[in-house]
Parts: structure tokens; C-alpha cells; sequence
């Protein structure tokens, strides 16, 4: 499907997988656990901060950019 | 050696014995209250690099494998998927948990049994060509690359200018007859619909190109068929 075509098709057995749509998905949604018995991956929230904060700063950045352009 | 859960399912449904869970480990499950829960086990947990080194190779990552396993389960019966980084220290410790609760998972069985989820990602369209942020050019890290790479892909969206109401009712109005709920998402790639159909169903190419012609200016993707992932609200405790 070209580029001028407004919709596009999926296919998450592609390489065209949307990364940040499944890391979403399986890191901030479904079934949760807690307890004594559960261990999870000790930087889990860490690491998704991490990229919530990376994403923002992006944001940010483009913002400051389109502040910073000559009218 | 740990268990890494995958998801719930009512014991009476066959279980799919093709799936293979991530780096093709068998999967096996535990069967208690008419509950199944289906896990593979692990040595160790992923580390960081492994989640997130994606942007270099998605192959590797192990959020997309794990994903891969539940669609595979989704494709195959009614499941409740659990949120990744979910371990557990034994066959004991996982009877104990759905032992204690029991009635939580029936309920959301229940709830969710012949429901299934469609996500759309929708943007703005704009062609304008994005600047260089000041700054980026400097280096080839991989962090730099990435963040370029975000950065133009977010340069040809206009967060601001998206009419959320507006698109939520054009999906609303057109698809109800399957859908039982919508959630929509505000995020710095673009606005996420994510709909609750009554059923495992897809929206046809035809029902999606007249929601596109009702949205015109903006850009329609279809992200796929899941499990009901952002409507299942099931924190368990032990």
C-alpha cells in the first residue's frame, strides 16, 4: 500500500510491526499479579518510564522546534 | 526455573497444542476450578536490553515474541492474556493463585468470553517535511538514531488539531452493530480506538474506508484483532 493511501493495513507478522503499539499492549495492559509469590522483571516500570520519558522528550523537542522556526 | 504465564481460558476449551510459547518452549498449563492457565518455564528473566532493543532488531525483543504466543492463543480460544513480566515460582504458587481467585477469573471469563478487540491508529494528515531538531545530528548512538527517528515520524503529525469526540462517534456510529464499548487513546504517535466487539470479528476493507471518508484529513490504520487487552481490568492478589 503506498504512501498516499489513507488507510492502511497491519500485519503484525511483518516487519512493519508498530513497536510501541505491542510494547503498550503487553507491558500496560491484561491480567496483573501481586504478591509475595510473584516476581516480576525487577526493572519492568523502570525500563517503560524510560521510554513514556524518551517519547516525551521527543514530544518536547518538536515542540521547541516548531517554537524556534522563522515565520 | 520460573513459569511465565501467558494467559486464562475456561478448562473445557481444547487446548491448542500447536502454540509454542517464546523462544519455542512448550506450553503447559494448570487446570484447577474449571480454570486452565497455560505457561512456559525460564531459566531467567529477560533482561532490559531484551525488551527494548527492538528499534535495532525486532526479532530479538521479547515483548514481540511474547505477543506472538498470545495472538496465537487468541486465534484459538477465548483468553484472558496477562500483562508481560509475568512470572511465577511454581505449579504450586499458580494453583494457590487461581485457587484464591477463583471467582475474579470466572467473572471476567464470563465477561469477555466472545468479545475480542479492534485497535486503530488514527493521525493527522500532514506533508509538511519536518525539521532537523537542533542537536540530533551530532551523533549515530543508537539512542540518537532512535530518537530521529521518532522525531519524523512525529513531524508529520499534528497532535493538537485531532478531534477526538468527533472521531470516536464517526467509529461509534458506524460499526455499533458489533461493537459494546470504545476506549480511545491520546498518545504522541496519534489517537488510538480501541473497540470491544460483541464477537471474534473484523472490520471489513469496506466498513474501514467509509470510516476513512468520514475522517477526512486523517490517516486510518488498522493495527488487528487482539484480545479484549484494554477493557480487562483483573488485578489478582495472593
Amino acid at each position: 500500500m503506498d504512501d498516499n493511501t489513507s488507510l492502511e493495513q497491519f500485519d503484525p507478522d511483518k516487519e512493519k510491526v508498530l513497536l510501541s503499539d505491542v510494547l503498550d499492549r503487553v507491558l500496560n495492559t491484561g491480567v496483573t499479579i501481586s504478591g509475595d509469590i510473584t516476581i516480576g522483571i525487577a526493572d519492568e516500570d523502570l525500563i517503560y518510564c524510560s521510554l513514556r520519558l524518551m517519547l516525551t522528550s521527543v514530544d518536547k523537542l518538536r515542540e521547541e522546534n516548531l517554537n524556534d522556526s522563522p515565520e | 526455573m520460573k513459569l511465565l504465564l501467558y494467559c486464562f481460558s475456561r478448562q473445557g476449551e481444547s487446548t491448542p497444542q500447536s502454540i509454542l510459547g517464546i523462544d519455542g518452549k512448550p506450553v503447559n498449563a494448570v487446570r484447577l476450578n474449571g480454570i486452565q492457565c497455560f505457561y512456559s518455564t525460564a531459566e531467567r528473566y529477560p533482561t532490559p536490553e531484551e525488551i527494548i532493543s527492538a528499534t535495532a532488531a525486532i526479532e530479538e525483543n521479547v515483548a514481540i515474541k511474547y505477543h506472538r504466543v498470545i495472538i496465537s492463543f487468541h486465534k484459538a480460544l477465548p483468553i484472558l492474556p496477562f500483562r508481560y513480566g509475568s512470572f511465577i515460582s511454581s505449579e504450586e504458587a499458580l494453583s494457590s493463585l487461581i485457587d484464591q481467585n477463583t471467582n475474579q477469573i470466572f467473572q471476567a471469563l464470563n465477561q469477555f468470553e466472545f468479545t475480542s478487540e479492534n485497535s486503530f491508529l488514527v493521525t493527522a494528515k500532514n506533508v509538511a517535511e519536518p525539521q532537523t531538531p537542533k542537536g540530533l545530528l551530532k551523533s549515530d548512538s543508537p539512542g540518537v538514531s532512535y530518537l530521529r527517528d521518532k522525531y519524523k515520524k512525529l513531524g508529520v503529525q499534528q497532535p493538537n488539531e485531532y478531534k477526538t469526540r468527533e472521531i470516536e462517534s464517526v467509529f461509534g456510529s458506524l460499526l455499533r452493530e458489533n461493537v459494546i464499548d470504545i476506549k480511545v487513546e491520546s498518545q504522541s504517535e496519534g489517537i488510538k480506538i480501541h473497540l470491544l466487539n460483541r464477537k471474534k470479528w473484523s472490520p471489513s476493507a469496506v466498513e474501514i474506508e467509509k470510516i476513512a471518508q468520514q475522517l477526512e484529513g486523517y490517516h486510518i490504520r488498522y493495527l488487528g484483532d487482539f484480545p479484549p487487552y484494554h477493557f480487562i481490568k483483573l488485578n489478582l492478589t495472593v
